[in-house]
């Protein structure tokens, strides 16, 4: 008898699997994505270079530490891979092939997750050593983590942000069921959340209001903690910012299946 | 003569169209408008952050920043109004073979392609970039003549063809590369950095990079030097210079990119 059954976590490592797959396929594309750490640190130097002439800190960050932190963000910013998903499952519902995902014995929020984490560790192992090389090269103006602790704070904080990131992706992609085009809701949600999170301006920069209220938010501890935890700054926000940031995953992840099992009732399963 | 009343007529037509269809889905028209207004106020916030800590950026006060942004966010809205969803839905085309149904009609493949996609709703942010721009020249005691307004006006005609064809040559790559998405992020990156800072902060080989290479520091900030302070001769040869090249190039691309097209199986 041919065992036919995959395991539980099984399944959704083929999802991963296959996702890799697919991005490997386009040479190309790879290429690009590889050398874009090097374009970007070169135009944040190009930036800061120029704002910083005349003064040597801004916002309580020298311009070693604000390219360092620059570079870290925008690392973490790319990491994320499920904003891409977001267009490809959307369409998968307005044209009617989402039914593929409710027929199969695999949730269509794990097959989400599954595949977003994929895309992310393939994105890691591409520009992560680039990022290493391109650190070592430049060591004059980019500084190594605070201290080992600092650097496994940073990644762990790091990787929640990306989690949460994934599901807030699955939760825009639900809103496709209820709407017939969800585009702006991506492009408002990317756009928030790129400012929210620190990768456009350094969170410090913002007045000390604005910074206490963003504390609540989960944006705060995506990449601007993770950021600032690796030079070194807002140790003691560390504890507390796993506690907020966890309590929101929870709660995203709990809206999601909610939300699912809410819409999939209006889906008809027949494409517009 | 007769060939431009055409393609004005078909623009007036395909203006028509996108507005009966986009008036159909009310909300994805006014997601649309909230979106860019979201962009356009994360910007400003951006600038206003950036400007709070730095008193002036090389020598350019803070109402020339804001007549830059002003410039830019009326670029930007314009070039989402007119071609921007149109250019950026190629490469989808290629992929899939859908550039057939284009290729098979008694027009301008290209020019159908730009402006079949207008979105309104964008044209909206102009009113706050020229806000911007009225405020920021008050602002500033610029004594405003009518060369002043009309050389404005070309040069930002100039700089919406200059995106344009920077944006053509990175879909057109489609052709070759099936896959471009990396591009866009590149794309993405440069447009961001040529709007948070005026091209004249760049020196040396930067300056060369992001004025001729890759000109994408040209766009906000030549009209905004234009009006705000001088243009000088050889600046305006260099726009000239750099957006006939652009625009031959990626006439050039989507040429040779359009005799590699292999219908749906690109």
């Amino acid at each position: 008898m041919v065992k036919t059954e995959v395991t539980h976590v099984g399944k959704y490592l083929e999802t991963g699997k296959i996702s890799m797959k697919n991005q490997v396929a386009y040479r190309f594309d790879v290429f690009v994505r590889s050398i874009l750490p090097f374009i970007r640190l070169f135009l944040a130097y190009a930036l800061w270079k120029a704002l910083y002439a005349g003064q040597s800190v801004i916002g309580g960050m020298s311009f070693e530490m604000m390219m360092t932190y620059y570079l870290i963000t925008s690392f973490l910013l790319r990491l994320d891979q499920s904003s891409g998903l977001v267009w490809e499952t959307a369409e998968e519902i307005r044209e009617g092939r989402f039914s593929k995902y409710m027929v199969r014995p695999i949730s269509p929020l794990g097959h989400f997750l599954a595949a977003g984490l994929a895309k992310t560790l393939y994105v890691l192992l591409l520009v992560l050593p680039a990022v290493v090389v391109l650190a070592a090269f430049m060591h004059r103006i980019l500084l190594p983590p605070a201290g080992w602790m600092n650097l496994a704070g940073a990644c762990l904080m790091g990787f929640m942000g990306l989690i949460f990131l994934c599901l807030l992706n699955y939760l825009t992609t639900m809103l496709a069921f209820k709407f017939n085009d969800i585009t702006g809701w991506h492009l408002l949600k990317e756009n928030l959340v790129e400012f929210l999170s620190g990768s456009l301006v350094p969170l410090s920069l913002l007045p000390e209001w604005i910074q206490e209220a963003m504390r609540f938010f989960p944006f705060y501890y995506m990449q601007y903690l993770p950021a600032s935890l690796y030079l070194g700054l807002k140790t003691e926000e560390f504890v507390p910012g796993l506690i907020i940031l966890g309590l929101w995953i929870t709660g995203l992840y709990g809206l999601s299946v909610f939300v699912y099992h809410r819409f999939r009732r209006i889906y008809e399963g027949v494409g517009n | 003569m007769k060939t431009i009343a055409r393609h004005l007529r078909l623009i007036k037509t395909f203006f028509s169209f996108r507005m009966s269809n986009q008036m159909i889905y009310r909300a994805s028209f006014w997601t649309a408008f909230f979106v860019d207004v979201s962009l356009f106020l994360i910007h400003l916030a951006v600038f206003q952050t950036l400007f709070f800590n730095v008193d002036s950026i090389n020598g350019w006060s803070k109402y020339q920043m804001v007549f830059f942004v002003g410039t830019f966010t009326l670029i930007d809205g314009l070039e989402m109004w007119l071609y921007f969803f149109g250019v950026t839905s190629i490469p989808m085309k290629i992929r899939e073979g859908k550039l057939d149904i284009y290729l098979t009609k008694p027009v301008n493949t290209l020019f159908w392609l730009t402006f079949e996609n207008m979105d309104i709703g964008s044209a909206f942010i102009c009113i706050p970039g020229i806000i911007m721009i009225v405020t920021a020249s008050i602002n500033l005691g610029i004594r405003i003549t009518l060369w002043k307004i009309l050389g404005y006006i070309l040069l930002l005609m100039l700089m919406l063809v200059l995106l344009y064809s920077l944006m053509l040559i990175i879909r057109s790559l489609s052709f070759f590369f099936i896959k471009t998405g990396a591009l866009d992020e590149l794309e993405g990156e440069l447009i961001s950095i040529s709007f948070r800072v005026p091209g004249v902060v760049f020196r040396g080989i930067t300056k060369l990079i992001l004025y001729v290479l890759l000109p994408y520091a040209l766009i906000a900030t030549i009209p905004t030097q234009f009006f705000t302070d001088v243009l000088s001769g050889g600046m305006w040869l260099l726009v000239l210079g750099v957006v006939t090249a652009f625009v031959l190039l990626s006439r050039w691309i989507w040429r040779m990119g359009l005799k590699r097209y292999g219908s749906a199986s690109s």
